[in-house]
């Protein structure tokens, strides 16, 4: 199963420099990305499908002894309780990592939310208590919604090279994004890209995010012969995702094949319990021997002494 | 086992965790898992003549089995290879 906000975790990771700038320049100009944090030992909330693979580490540029963590997690839908899985992820993240000599510093952890739709949600959790002093936790989380970003501006922005090119794959979830013209700009300026598995990214990316946008057909048509197929993204989604589906539509394949072979040279109809052992065989490599037994049996019953079942 | 624990209680407040999917990205597989279908309906074709009928086969008709795309049309061939005795009247059968 694939979701949006899959698409959106690739596009961060693909330019983490260009999105950081872009979420928080004075932040890139005071912090330095180092990389990902490897986060798959850590138990973060969410379903079994939920990968918190944008967890960044950076380096103070002057004080290098201070690191810090950027947590960045995309919203198809506002989460009204957003600051809270920010504030969870990030005491986990601060409590499971650590770094420095001996693995005792302790990290800044900052979280920060992606709206791919909807409107600005509350991002302050503030839970501190005026007659205890002003004790109490208090949680900010930076956030950018898409739908309140003006395409125009980001364009101009990007033609000046003040923002990457990385951008360009939001556009469709913008203020205007779904202008014919703002799409002829897209594509001008994403065609200056030279990486070509980038610009298959960005074009793919960009379809994505125009359909959950509700601005699929015109993005279509602006994009039309733009070779998504160089796109990274597509490949390794597709890979992944098709060697899910494809265990199962092959498996059915093979279980299809071997009962026409047992109907048509042996036996029409079969026994029923044979029909229901072989949908129910979930081991390809069994089905292949099965297959070559129903080739060389003579009889249905040698068939099936044969292949056991 | 406390991790786990842990894991499961964070799953459970989770739920509702807002999940969307991408009709374009799902058309896009389901091209691809008809190409991975196309592909073992045409093995499976190739590996029943070659079990019944001769082995190995021509190279000619191997390469005309894996360049039919025609699924119905596989599905013809493939009940052919299993009524046929000699290759020459599955192919004659078949028209491959």
């Amino acid at each position: 199963m694939f979701n949006f906000d899959k698409a959106g975790r690739y596009l961060i990771r693909l330019d983490p420099v260009g999105f950081f700038i872009w979420l928080g320049a004075a932040f890139v100009g005071a912090w330095q990305f180092r990389g990902w944090l490897d986060t798959s030992a850590i138990p973060f909330p969410g379903d079994r499908q939920r990968v918190c693979d944008t967890v960044a580490e950076f380096i103070h540029r002057t004080d290098r002894r201070r690191r810090c963590l950027l947590d960045t997690e995309v919203q198809s839908r506002p989460h009204p309780d957003m600051p809270e899985r920010l504030g969870e992820y990030a005491f986990q993240l601060r409590r499971e990592r650590r770094y420095g000599r001996g693995r005792h510093g302790k990290y800044q952890v900052i979280g920060a939310v992606l709206n791919l739709t909807g409107a600005v949600q509350p991002n302050v959790l503030d839970m501190t208590e005026a007659t205890l002093n002003g004790q109490g936790l208090r949680i900010g989380v930076v956030q950018r919604t898409l739908r309140e970003e003006v395409a125009s501006t980001t364009l101009q922005r990007i033609a000046a090279g003040e923002l990457a090119r990385c951008i360009l794959p939001w556009i469709p979830l913008m203020q205007g994004g779904g202008d014919p013209a703002i799409i002829a700009e897209w594509r001008r300026l994403a065609l200056l890209e030279p990486k070509e598995n980038w610009r298959g990214d960005f074009g793919a990316l960009a379809l994505t995010f125009a359909e959950l946008a509700k601005r699929k057909g015109v993005w279509q048509t602006g994009l039309e012969g733009w070779n998504v197929r160089e796109s990274k993204f597509l490949a390794d989604w597709t890979k992944q995702a098709v060697k899910e589906a494809k265990k199962d539509a092959v498996l059915k394949e093979k279980q299809n094949a071997l009962v026409c072979a047992l109907q048509i040279r042996l036996q029409n109809p079969l026994s029923p319990d044979l029909v229901n052992t072989i949908s129910e065989c979930n081991d390809p490599d069994e089905l292949d021997r099965w297959f070559q037994e129903s080739l060389t049996a003579n009889t249905l019953a040698e068939f099936r002494a044969n292949a056991e079942v | 086992m406390e991790r786990a624990k842990r894991k499961d209680v964070w799953r459970t407040e989770s739920e509702g965790w807002i999940v969307r999917e991408s009709k374009f990205l799902a058309d896009w597989t389901k091209q691809a898992v008809k190409e991975a279908v196309l592909k073992e309906r045409q093995k499976t074709l190739v590996r029943a003549l070659q079990i019944r009928l001769q082995n190995p086969l021509p190279r000619d008709l191997v390469s005309a089995l894996n360049s039919c795309e025609d699924m119905t049309e596989l599905d013809r061939w493939f009940d052919l290879s299993q009524t046929a005795t000699t290759l020459a009247e599955f192919r004659a059968n078949a028209g491959v």
